[in-house]
């Protein structure tokens, strides 16, 4: 049996990791980890000294043990893209590896996807609510689980460097700096206490890359700890009283790493205290587990698949906004039907297919603000409510598909449209000219199509609607928006409708 | 502080190596040792204390130099130290020469071995040494005068040099004083022709005719001098306390390399010597006057330049070879189904240069990493590193360049590794990497696996010859992880949280045996069987020391096997009553260290490279390991057992003296003869098998594959 290792690097603005995975088992081959860059910054752009060693440093070990796969991720939470895009190539003529930036919804979706596959009894524990609070160098994730299946996730702004920041502005000259970072912490997770109001059914809550806690209480030969709420509450009474030398000594860690742990635990009381768990279960299953199982699914060695999760956070979020759930279904359907069966003209990918569902899912969600425009309204809710799991570019191909999924089609001439990469106007063009042909058969809201059938010709496209109502408004409607589709791939696309028999 | 703190318990470190010399010397007078042994047994006392002079008694110097007055656990000052030092080693060098004059010389000439003046020399002799000064010598030597018109020439350390005094041959009222350095590019002992054995000494061939050096000049004495100077090495690594590092900062601005030791013939004329010693700047205690050549080293190359005479030698013996580990065996199969153990020289180093060897070779070996401390002159491993970069391993090796009095040694050859292609880390910034490991990463069938061999000494396979050291190959899951992680640490990655089985300094040694005595102490307080042994080369960390003294109080039973330096003292009432320590000095150095804890019952064996000194627990990468293996386990509490037995080369502390056991009523055991025999018994036993395997075999076995490769029972049923 050959050894199918991968190597995973990933970058975060305090220290790089190296995992050599065997992708059959996911067992860990070597796990390496660099020191802190520095204890003062937490920005990249003063380490990139320190970020070259570390990494030709890998390159080395992955070539002890001959891996030849293998793949370099960033955290991009604290970059804009323009920065993001100066250090990549800053690192690459330094060590030829090329970044692939992750931003914060790819990290919950790779630590979620981590999570289920790897936690022992995930099943068991995600019967009852579950909630998994990843915590992150720029924020601070909370997903919720409920019948194994994941539900929703909120985005808490408070990473570890925003905490080491407030430490050190309150430390010196306060009085009383524990309670300054109290309420520091509470003012942003004010926004989660209407949504846990209600939250009175016993419930699990996961702690995901606490590395203290966990160096502290996982026992070596394990991935996770179990901590009943009442010895976490003697934890934080112990925590919450203690001077920096018994932390240090209870955590052994140094005195630079020592000013975080307090406001963890003021945020993780404060966590706890809204979902109200029984348990509290560590786990140092980290989001490089993730990445190895996003590489073993693309090889085909994993047949597990989470765009579960990304369809279910946009169901939810197309929910909150009110859409009409049938509509949304239909139209789903209809333009996966499309998409399958015109491979052959789009030569688009599994990942696009994705992407156009989720399109499907939340064009709409703009009515919510209003119906006028509401094609805009989506878009830039979309823009600034990333879905779970999808890069900038994905996320940026999804809100552009909700623009021009109505009245407003792309054109040469749209100056909007005109600025958008050449790779992603082209993806936009090809999924929303699917997009506008569904919804134009759903015109009317009526579910009067359910299903299509197509047939590809020389110069047009026929698309058979089976239906024994009036389509007179869904022939309208299309003629209108199936020119898209004529202008991208050149076919005339004609709507015919057939009748059944009953 | 605790009540095992009074400075009455300690003995001085620098007093207790000098003991050990002392001992080193025992075994040069010792009469049952073959003659050219104790010859170089001789020698080696010498560059033993030429070494302390210019690390140990150079740092003594230079806090007194600093005004230091703070005292070492027995409450010496540093003043006080050097006096003591001084003092004791004025002894020592009359002994030295004594057995040198009355007891080596004469019965080394009985045996028709001899070191002649050139006043004894026949006519021929006479002439060959004439024509080597003419011909070779004269072109290199270059006399420096000493007058008012010049500085006084700089002497080098450890150089030998000889004083001269002349006058113009014209005018007697005209006298000068010279220096001649010998220059160290020649052999010290000359081998004469016409008759066999026969030696000069080079200086005395140069004294012989050095008239010919100042022509208008007749010289009236030449007597031979060396200094040992301050090495200004790195002192803040040394066994001292942190105060040290202070002394270095204050230190930089004072000139370097004070004289710490001048040696004279005893035969130098007065005006001379005062001459040297005001120029030198010499404390008075620290000119040691000899009664024969100065620099006894010399001794230790004599017995390669006798020829014949085996009845003077030790007796040669085979090291045995674990037959799965010789060269034609798949190691890598062996060493899967069960860790091996070597007990070094009985079982040959060559086991373990084979394991790197094969390691260079095997396709399915993917990167091989070590560590170099001292590597012997030419290292076969460095070469097979060197061939395993070639075969496109990946090849790491950690080469230390602050090992003492290797260091240029180290870089020469860690330039040659990187030149093979190796990828060479230079140590790490403050501390020396002293532990000894090999890992080897290899794809097996069933994946990736390491090897490891983890050892107490060295990887020199010269030194292994004489050093008693302990190793042992392994392919454990735990093991190799952390063997691993060491070697990412090691080249600047991050500790990992934990490590599985071995224990690391600095740091982490510490508070494991501090852990270990205490449960031991805990098992004695609830009236448990309670035992600690250790063997190592010295004991001297004040820490430890008093956390055994508190073990012996509370009844643990302590048996210590410790070779050099030993600052703790027996038979202190109420202290250390339960505590024995034996030192053994023999053929062979003692260098293996061995951790032994009852612990109710489990008999927890741990080897490492490190001593009980502040040194190795505080500044120094090193690695302490359990045998897992129960025989290897019991295979090490054996021979442990064995070497307290011993009566024959061991001495027994008495307080803090060392004396010789007392035999009487006993069998005589020598534990390194004993080994010794072992390990030919085994390798008459393995012949008597083969032989007796090639006489039953009647029908023709082809060999088609030396052996194969590693398998699992089980992993055929893998794709």
């Amino acid at each position: 049996m050959v050894k199918k290792l991968y190597g995973i690097i990933y970058m975060t603005p305090r220290q790089l990791k190296l995992s050599i995975v065997d992708l059959n088992d996911f067992s860990i081959v070597e796990d390496v980890t660099s020191n802190f860059y520095s204890n003062h910054t937490y920005e990249y752009q003063h380490n990139v000294q320190a970020i070259t060693m570390a990494l030709n440093g890998f390159l080395l070990i992955l070539k002890e043990y001959s891996v030849k796969n293998y793949r370099f991720w960033g955290n991009q939470q604290s970059l804009d893209d323009i920065s993001a895009r100066y250090l990549g190539e800053q690192i690459y003529v330094r060590t030829t590896l090329k970044v692939h930036w992750l931003n914060t919804s790819q990290l919950t979706y790779y630590k979620a996807a981590a999570i289920i596959t790897h936690l022992d009894n995930f099943k068991k524990i995600s019967s009852s609510l579950t909630f998994l609070l990843s915590l992150g160098s720029e924020r601070v994730s909370l997903s919720q689980f409920s019948n194994h299946k994941f539900t929703s996730t909120w985005n808490i702004d408070l990473g570890s460097a925003q905490l080491y920041d407030v430490n050190v502005a309150l430390k010196p000259n306060m009085n009383n700096p524990i309670a300054v970072l109290d309420d520091y912490i509470g003012s942003k997770l004010e926004h989660l206490k209407h949504v846990f109001a209600n939250q009175t059914m016993p419930s699990n809550l996961i702690l995901q890359d606490a590395l203290i806690i966990n160096k502290k209480f996982i026992p070596y030969d394990q991935t996770s700890y179990t901590m009943p709420l009442e010895e976490f509450n003697n934890l934080y009474r112990k925590v919450t009283d203690a001077s920096d030398q018994f932390l240090m000594d209870y955590f052994e860690v140094d005195e630079n790493v020592i000013t975080s742990v307090t406001s963890y635990f003021l945020l993780l009381h404060k966590i706890v205290k809204l979902t109200k768990p029984r348990n509290i279960i560590l786990t140092d299953i980290t989001v490089s587990d993730g990445l190895a199982i996003e590489r073993a699914q693309r090889i085909g060695l994993r047949k597990q698949n989470f765009d579960e999760l990304i369809l279910t956070t946009a169901e939810n979020m197309a929910t909150r906004y009110l859409t009409s759930k049938s509509h949304r279904k239909n139209v789903t359907l209809i333009a996966m039907h499309l998409f399958d069966q015109l491979k052959k003209l789009h030569h688009l990918g599994q990942r696009e297919r994705l992407l156009l569902q989720v399109s499907c899912i939340l064009a709409d969600i703009g009515n919510y603000i209003n119906q006028q425009g509401h094609y805009n309204h989506s878009a830039y809710i979309l823009q600034s409510t990333k879905v779970l799991g999808l890069s900038d570019t994905e996320n940026l191909i999804i809100a552009e598909i909700a623009r021009y999924h109505s009245s407003e089609s792309p054109s040469s001439s749209d100056t909007h449209f005109k600025n958008l990469d050449p790779d992603v106007q082209m993806k936009v063009a090809k999924l929303s000219s699917f997009l506008r042909i569904a919804d134009a058969l759903d015109d009317s809201r009526e579910e009067k199509i359910r299903k299509i059938s197509v047939s590809l010709r020389e110069t047009e496209l026929i698309i058979f609607a089976y239906s024994n109502q009036n389509i007179a408004l869904e022939q309208w409607s299309f003629s209108n928006k199936a020119e898209l589709f004529e202008k991208v791939f050149g076919l005339k696309a004609i709507l015919k409708q057939r009748r059944q028999s009953q | 502080m605790s009540k095992f703190d009074k400075q009455s318990y300690y003995k001085n470190r620098e007093l207790s190596w000098l003991e050990f010399n002392e001992r080193v010397l025992e075994e040069a007078r010792d009469s049952e040792n073959p003659l050219l042994e104790r010859a170089n047994f001789l020698g080696i006392t010498q560059s033993n204390v030429d070494e302390f002079f210019m690390v140990r008694v150079a740092s003594l110097n230079k806090m007194y130099s600093v005004n230091i007055k703070t005292t070492d656990a027995s409450g010496m000052t540093p003043k006080e130290q050097i006096d003591k030092i001084n003092e004791k080693e004025q002894e020592m060098v009359t002994r030295r020469y004594t057995t040198y004059n009355r007891s080596l010389i004469p019965q080394l000439e009985k045996s028709n071995i001899k070191i002649i003046a050139p006043s004894e020399t026949t006519e021929e002799q006479y002439k060959f040494i004439q024509r080597y000064f003419n011909d070779e010598l004269y072109p290199v030597l270059t006399p420096l005068a000493d007058d008012s018109s010049r500085p006084f020439p700089f002497i080098s350390n450890n150089s030998l040099n000889i004083a001269v005094r002349l006058h113009e041959t014209d005018n007697k009222k005209n006298r000068r004083f010279a220096t001649v350095r010998i220059p160290d590019v020649f052999a010290r002992i000359i081998r004469l022709p016409h008759e066999d054995n026969t030696f000069m000494l080079l200086e005395d061939i140069i004294k012989e005719f050095i008239g010919s050096l100042f022509i208008g000049y007749k010289v009236s004495d030449a007597s031979t001098y060396r200094v040992i100077r301050d090495m200004d090495l790195d002192v803040a690594e040394e066994d001292t306390s942190d105060l040290l590092r202070e002394v270095q900062r204050q230190l930089k601005k004072r000139e370097h390399g004070g004289v710490m030791r001048l040696e004279i013939e005893n035969s130098m004329h007065n005006r001379l010597k005062t001459r040297l010693i005001e120029t030198l700047d010499v404390d008075k205690k620290a000119v040691y006057e000899v009664n024969g050549p100065v620099d006894l080293t010399f001794l230790k190359k004599l017995p390669n330049l006798v020829e014949g005479h085996p009845e003077l030698r030790y007796s040669k013996f085979r090291s045995f070879v674990e037959p799965s580990l010789s060269n034609n065996k798949n190691f890598f199969t062996a060493i899967r189904k069960k860790d091996l153990f070597m007990h070094h020289p009985y079982d040959s180093f060559d086991s373990v240069v084979n394991f790197i060897g094969q390691a260079a070779t095997d396709p399915n070996v993917l990167a091989i990493k070590m560590t170099l401390y001292r590597v012997s002159g030419k290292s076969p491993i460095i070469n097979y590193l060197g061939l395993a970069a070639q075969h496109g391993k990946q090849v790491t090796v950690l080469v230390e360049v602050k090992a003492r009095f290797d260091e240029e040694n180290n870089v020469r050859w860690a330039k040659q590794l990187e030149k093979m292609g190796c990828h060479v880390i230079y140590g790490l910034v403050g501390l020396k990497t002293h532990c000894k490991i090999a890992l080897v990463i290899r794809h097996d069938d069933d994946g990736i696996r390491r090897y490891i061999h983890l050892g107490t000494g060295n990887y020199n396979d010269v030194t292994a010859n004489f050093y008693t050291d302990m190793g042992i190959i392994t392919a454990n899951n735990d093991i190799g992880t952390d063997a691993s992680n060491l070697f990412n640490m090691l080249s600047g990655y991050s500790e990992p949280p934990y490590f599985h089985k071995l224990h690391i300094s600095p740091k982490r040694i510490r508070t494991f045996i501090d852990k270990k005595i205490d449960d031991e102490i805990l098992a004695a307080k609830s009236g448990h069987k309670a035992v600690i042994k250790m063997k190592m080369n010295s004991l001297s960390d004040q820490k430890i020391i008093e956390h055994l003294y508190k073990a012996s109080e509370a009844g643990v039973k302590i048996q210590l096997i410790v070779r050099g330096i030993c600052c703790l003292k027996t038979e202190i009432p109420g202290v250390s009553d339960n505590i024995e320590v034996h030192s053994i000095v023999g053929r062979f150095l003692e260098h293996s260290r061995i951790y032994y804890f009852y612990n109710e019952g489990n008999e927890d064996v741990y080897l490492s490279s490190a001593d009980m000194m502040t040194r190795n627990l505080n500044r120094r990468v090193e690695l302490l390991f359990p045998a897992l293996d129960d025989n290897i386990r019991h295979k090490i509490i054996s021979i442990f057992g064995t070497m307290w037995d011993d009566n024959v080369k061991t001495r027994m502390l008495h307080g803090d003296i060392f004396t010789h056991i007392d035999r009487r009523g006993h069998t005589r055991l020598n534990a390194q003869e004993h080994f010794i025999k072992e390990a030919e018994r085994k390798n008459q036993l393995l012949l008597d098998q083969q032989r007796a395997e090639k006489r039953n075999t009647s029908t023709f076995i082809p060999m088609t594959h030396h052996d194969g490769s590693a398998r699992l029972p089980g992993s055929d049923k893998e794709e």
